[in-house]
């Protein structure tokens, strides 16, 4: 018999030894169907808006938490009030996990913009935890719309006009555009500095 | 990891032709598009089918045990067909018998004459009237035989009543000592190699 078949056969021999003392393994955990995931992430059930958030909070909904997925120093700076501040790198830890395993509460996750967010929501969805959402458009949208809204409408636009009186309205309860809270928030204007003016630098090289 | 799409998935379409273009280019390699060579295996001069398909069948065995004890793989995921015992008896036989006849099985008669085999081409139709014929008489002859003795999606070990890795581990036994008898044969019967 030629020495590559027997090779070939004590490979084959060997492994199959290794498999017969191994049995089949059961999945131990569950992950979304990617076909599934995808399908739910087009969703756009998924999201909250600010103004349905504001809603929520002004009403303390009781079956809401918010979780802002920020590092602390942001946190600390400005956050939504009733928000439970676990930094994304976090999110998924031993003991931070019973935030996101329970039927109770709709979990809705928000950042500055909506990556940081979505990212915790796809990792909480493909982990199979579906109660949960993100707040569309972040603080950023939340600074803009709700604590500074601007008029868009126009005189016989009843739908933004009402839109408008109603982020008026959340802003009084949220207190914003009072000084106090821009300087507080996210949204520090940046202060203008002086254009420099460059010296113009003497030809140097070339053909001069 | 596995499986990357779906059943349901168009891309399974897209897979199973890259999947069909490399199985027919690998069929017609190894010189499967032969008639000769394929009916050999029944006449006893030419014992190659049975050692590449056995060798396919092993080797996908293991690869998939491998996958599954490294994590890779589920079976729940993995698409299986039901096993229907008679039908599947009777089925063979009669394809067992157009293979003889032939000189094809469906699946290399289509490199064949991809390559220009006359005789393959009048395979394929004979083939296709076959299906024709069984579709339009399968209420008629086929219905009842075909759903009889039902055994659902069962694998080897859980019809023997062992572990799957053993089940494996003896079909892997059982191939080479098959490997061994067939060249014992052919030494005492001093069958020579064909060239074809």
């Amino acid at each position: 018999m030629k020495k590559e078949y027997l090779i070939g056969i004590l490979i084959f021999l060997v492994l199959a030894v290794f498999v017969a003392f191994q049995g089949v393994k059961e999945r131990d955990y569950f992950e979304t169907k990617p076909d599934q995931l995808f399908l739910d992430l087009i969703e756009s059930t998924r999201y909250f808006s600010v103004e349905e958030v504001a809603q929520m909070i002004i009403s303390q909904d009781p079956s809401i938490q918010l979780i802002d997925v920020r590092d602390a120093e942001f946190y600390n700076k400005f956050s939504l009030s009733g928000a439970i501040n676990i930094p994304l790198n976090e999110l998924f830890t031993e003991e931070n996990i019973a935030y996101l395993d329970q039927d109770v509460y709709k979990t809705i996750f928000f950042s500055n913009g909506n990556s940081d967010a979505d990212v915790a929501w796809v990792i909480a969805n493909r982990m199979g935890y579906n109660n949960t959402f993100v707040m569309l458009g972040g603080l950023n949208t939340w600074v803009d719309n709700i604590l500074q809204p601007r008029d868009n409408s126009v005189i016989w636009d009843k739908v933004n006009d009402q839109m408008y009186q109603y982020r008026r309205g959340a802003s009084i309860y949220f207190g914003g555009e009072s000084p106090q809270v821009e300087a507080d928030d996210a949204t520090k204007v940046k202060t203008k500095k002086p254009p420099l003016k460059r010296k113009k630098k003497e030809v140097e090289g070339g053909c001069s | 990891m596995a499986p990357i799409f779906e059943f349901t998935s168009e891309w399974n379409l897209l897979a199973a032709l890259v999947i069909g273009f490399a199985f027919g280019w690998v069929l017609e390699r190894a010189g499967f598009s032969t008639s000769r060579k394929l009916a050999g295996v029944f006449y006893g001069y030419d014992f190659v089918v049975i050692k590449v398909f056995f060798t396919a069948a092993i080797t996908a065995a293991l690869g998939l045990l491998l996958l599954n004890s490294m994590g890779l793989l589920y079976f729940d995921e993995v698409w299986m067909p039901t096993t229907y015992l008679l039908p599947t008896i009777v089925g063979g036989l009669i394809m067992g018998a157009g293979f003889v006849m032939g000189g094809f099985c469906p699946g290399t008669s289509v490199p064949a004459a991809a390559i220009g085999k006359i005789d393959a081409m009048v395979f394929i139709f004979g083939m296709v009237i076959g299906i024709y014929f069984y579709s339009f008489t399968y209420e008629w002859l086929w219905e009842d035989l075909r759903n009889s003795t039902n055994l659902g999606k069962i694998k080897m070990g859980e019809f023997l009543g062992i572990n799957e890795g053993l089940a494996v581990l003896g079909f892997v036994i059982i191939a080479f000592v098959t490997f061994w008898m067939v060249d014992t044969i052919k030494k005492k019967f001093k069958i020579e190699d064909v060239n074809y």
